[in-house]
């Protein structure tokens, strides 16, 4: 069961990502793809036992999709840019990458790949009261950063939107 | 041989990153070039949540609650940037030199 599961979602994941990145449709279809590949990712996280990651990214996913839906639809009205010309140096960058990646993951597969799990992992792995007691015990300062930094984004979105009407 | 394992999602994340990189780079669309950015991060997150549990320790889960918000904060800024620059490209024209799709 838990190779057809990682099977399925897998393939959903790498669909929605392909989704994203080689669609043809309007950009709205380009967050429905992104979406589906969200969902399959917190599939994936419950399978790694992190559910308290999987809701939470989820949530998160959800309520962005909704202001990109907004975004898509607002940008769809205008007319298209000029024909984009073909670009070598990206084509370059891109396949540099790809084959940079490759041979990473050929060269270090013996380090990780046959690494085992551990036998028996803690009772409160991955449980709410876990993570909280660390996120607001070690790592209570970055979440504090992170936390006034989104509230800086809210408050600037909206003094975008005030001064724009 | 666990067909499941922290192993597999590692290298599936390897291959999101990736697609998401090319996406990033390679489109004109400014939605779809955000929405790459916003697959990196997942793919980020999916290894932290994989050698998380590969390791027995949940401080990855940790990074990856953490890199969640930021993914919120770069898409909210996104969101509202996007519709500002949307609007004043419809007031200036289509052909104001944007190097971007909508």
């Amino acid at each position: 069961v838990n190779a057809v599961l990682f099977g399925a979602l897998g393939i959903v994941l790498l669909w929605g990502a392909f989704g994203v990145v080689a669609g043809r449709g309007p950009a709205a279809s380009a967050v429905v793809s992104w979406l589906a590949m969200m969902a399959a990712l917190a599939g994936l996280e419950v399978m790694a036992d992190a559910p308290f990651v999987a809701v939470a990214q989820l949530t998160l996913a959800l309520v962005a999709g909704l202001a990109w839906f907004v975004v898509a639809g607002r940008t769809a009205s205008l007319a298209p840019g000029p024909p984009a010309p073909p670009r070598p140096r990206t084509l370059a960058i891109v396949g540099t990458v790809v084959v940079v990646f490759t041979a990473a993951s050929w060269a270090t597969a013996p380090a990780w790949s046959h690494a085992p799990p551990p036998a028996e992992l803690p009772e409160a792995f991955g449980r709410t009261a876990d993570l909280g007691a660390r996120l607001f015990g070690p790592w209570w300062l970055p979440l504090e950063v992170l936390a006034w930094t989104l509230l800086a984004v809210l408050v600037g979105a909206a003094a975008l939107r005030t001064g724009e009407d | 041989l666990n067909v499941a394992g922290p192993e597999h999602l590692v290298v599936l994340s390897g291959l999101l990153f990736a697609v998401g990189m090319v996406g990033a780079l390679a489109r004109r669309n400014v939605v779809r070039v955000l929405l790459s950015l916003q697959v990196m991060l997942g793919a980020v997150s999916l290894a932290l949540v994989a050698l998380s549990r590969q390791h027995g320790d949940a401080e990855g889960q940790v990074v990856a609650l953490l890199l969640a918000l930021v993914g919120a904060a770069q898409g909210g800024a996104g969101v509202s940037l996007l519709v500002v620059w949307a609007r004043g490209r419809a007031r200036a024209g289509p052909a104001d030199g944007s190097s971007f799709e909508c």
